[in-house]
């Protein structure tokens, strides 16, 4: 028994070792695997084209710094003479800005083609979480980046990214725990909006870059990687493209920040618009946990994925999923940039859009499933029951239940009562046949 | 695998625990760095609240009618975690008069996300840019469409906020409108 339980914990030991070691070896930041790729396929130079806007972005970051004011009453008065007096000053915030823009764009790119072309497999699961990474470190850095112009736009957006930490307050069942609201305030620097967040953005703005600039260049030092794995003619054109825009399109200003007055229609940079009609669209405890989830699931999808399958149409739902993301996305900012959403009327409409792309999803999984693996009739229809009938119950009925806050708690329980009779008869089906099966293989084996 | 790569890997671990002690003894004076005035070790300490600079006052003659509205502004003093302190700030508020004699004295920042909301008189106008029609005069917020009704003490009629919006303490004396404190929460 006692050498029963060494030895599993020995194995144990030894897979999760290997399991480790394979993904640390998997590790890719910025492309830099795939420099053979690249020299054929575009869409491999994206990981490469992420660090140089980002280069170029430190560069012109810097030169801005000599520059500009943090204060709160000189800040927009800085910007202004950066952009209509310095000589190449509007050139030179041109380019940070896009530059930036062109981060966030690569970064999201590249997240879905590692989706799409399943590069996460085999052992490669984590660079999903990094490239992830590199995605939030970029739009964290634009969100505190344009505070620091002290517009209209910047005020109005930190106050709603400054507020959103208090929601978490109202997970608790326990009671107040001040853990949101005191995020909220060492994030603003205080119990208000003012110079201490300003200062404080800037600090964090600048400070992120850094510590993740050190962190690449380690990385960089101990495995002997190259950074870009496209040759500087062929970065010339991001390059060139990047100061184009910046004198074709000079950056906007905006109007002073006023603390009393709401601009209409408040909108956010581009890259924040659909989580800001998703706010319209919430409850706010749940637009703060889903906001948090989003993330989360994206980080997980991947180990989600079994089997070495890489072709996307063996994978519907990861094709749904991909789908359902990008048209969401797509939706939600033309929504709050032409301001024509109705608030009552659309929620059920997009909660039953994104249910049915991942139900076909799903039932498009399953024929796949039965097509490469032909079964028995009883256990396909204990199967259909248990991962198809089950999980859209769970789909169609707990999730937007639980979204609404509309619905009462005893119409929660008896959705919640509906779903588990045919998970459980499912389920119990399922694994009695299974059982069955077996005992039969090993009879006719001995 | 040997056992002996096993031991040493024990030990391993075993080393993890002082260095993560270290990383949470770390912790509490990291957190006081960044917001000083929490007590040490003391991470569920409530959060800084602002005082109240001097109250705002109103001549009753301002409101004649029902649905009368002042907007004002009411100073107070925050908390700010830099060299200076504090800062001074201005939270914008609005005083109706409502059709039973009484006040609806309440703060402008929406409680969902806030934003500045506005005092709404014509429910029609509502009913274009809110997607939905109230029964009188309410407070709308045109950030993400919180619709709040003035006669029910503020209640939220459509919209995600989660609660009415913060009341100010006011009290009539001497022919006058005396607005003196602000419900704590939410940020300024």
């Amino acid at each position: 028994m006692i050498a029963n339980i060494k030895e599993n914990g020995i194995k144990i030991f030894q897979t999760s070792k290997k399991w480790v070691e394979d993904h640390i070896n998997g590790i890719d930041i910025f492309d830099e695997h795939y420099i053979d790729k690249a020299k054929t396929n575009p869409w491999y130079t994206l990981g490469s084209l992420v660090w140089l806007f980002w280069m170029i972005t430190i560069v012109s970051g810097c030169l801005l710094m000599a520059i500009y004011l943090p204060s709160i009453s000189e800040a927009y008065d800085s910007i202004v003479k950066i952009q209509f007096e310095i000589p190449f000053g509007a050139i030179t915030r041109g380019v940070h800005k896009y530059a930036a823009d062109a981060v966030i764009i690569a970064a999201t790119i590249r997240l879905y083609r590692m989706f799409i072309a399943c590069d996460y497999k085999p052992n490669r699961e984590f660079n999903i979480a990094i490239a992830l990474i590199t995605l939030l470190f970029g739009m964290y850095s634009g969100l505190t980046g344009y505070l620091l112009i002290w517009n209209q736009r910047a005020f109005w957006a930190t106050k709603v990214f400054a507020t959103f930490p208090t929601y978490v307050e109202q997970f608790y069942i326990l009671g107040p725990t001040h853990v949101g609201i005191n995020t909220s305030q060492i994030l603003l620097g205080g119990s208000s909006i003012g110079q201490a967040t300003m200062t404080r953005f800037y600090s964090f703005h600048i400070a992120f870059t850094l510590l993740a600039l050190i962190a690449h260049e380690l990385y960089i030092y101990k495995t002997g990687h190259k950074r870009l794995n496209i040759s500087w003619k062929m970065a010339s054109i991001p390059i060139a493209m990047v100061f184009i825009t910046a004198i074709i399109l000079p950056a906007q200003i905006g109007h002073r920040a006023d603390p009393n007055v709401t601009p209409l229609p408040i909108l956010s940079d581009w890259y924040f618009l659909a989580l800001y009609q998703f706010l319209k669209y919430m409850e706010p405890v749940w637009a703060t946990a889903l906001t948090v989830l989003i993330p989360l699931t994206v980080i997980v999808l991947p180990f989600l994925d079994l089997g070495p399958e890489k072709r996307l149409s063996k994978r519907p739902v990861f094709l749904m999923v991909v789908i359902m993301g990008f048209l969401e996305f797509l939706i939600f900012s033309f929504l709050i940039i032409f301001n024509i959403a109705n608030i009552h009327r659309d929620p059920p409409i997009w909660r039953m859009g994104t249910w049915l792309l991942i139900a076909i999803g799903v039932i498009w999984q399953y024929i796949v499933h039965k097509i490469d693996r032909p079964e028995k009739l009883s256990v396909a229809i204990g199967d259909f029951i248990a991962y198809v009938v089950c999980p859209l119950f769970v789909l169609y009925w707990v999730f937007p239940t639980l979204l609404n806050g509309w619905i009462t708690l005893k119409q929660q329980i008896v959705g919640v009562g509906i779903c588990m009779v045919p998970a459980v008869i499912g389920y119990t089906w399922h694994f009695l046949i299974r059982k069955k099966l077996k005992i039969e293989e090993e009879k006719a084996a001995a | 695998m040997n056992i002996e790569t096993t031991r040493r890997n024990l030990l391993k671990g075993m080393l993890a625990v002082p260095v993560l002690g270290t990383m949470l003894a770390v912790l509490s004076p990291f957190m006081r760095f960044l917001k000083p005035t929490i007590k040490p070790l003391n991470y569920m300490q409530g959060p800084d609240l602002p005082k109240s600079l001097k109250p705002v006052t109103f001549d009753l003659s301002l409101f004649p009618n029902a649905f009368d509205v002042q907007s004002f502004n009411f100073t107070q003093i925050n908390k700010e975690y830099t060299a200076l302190g504090t800062q001074i700030r201005d939270i914008p508020g609005y005083a109706v008069k409502l059709p039973s004699g009484d006040f609806a004295v309440y703060s402008r920042i929406c409680p969902h996300l806030g934003c500045v909301f506005n005092f709404v008189l014509n429910p029609e106008d509502v009913a274009k840019g809110y997607n939905f029609k109230p029964d009188g005069p309410v407070f709308a917020c045109p950030c993400h469409l919180s619709v709040f009704d003035i006669q029910q003490e503020g209640k939220v009629v459509s919209g995600p906020a989660p609660r009415p919006p913060r009341k100010f303490v006011y009290k009539v004396e001497n022919n006058q409108l005396v607005i003196s404190d602000l419900e704590s929460g939410g940020v300024a």
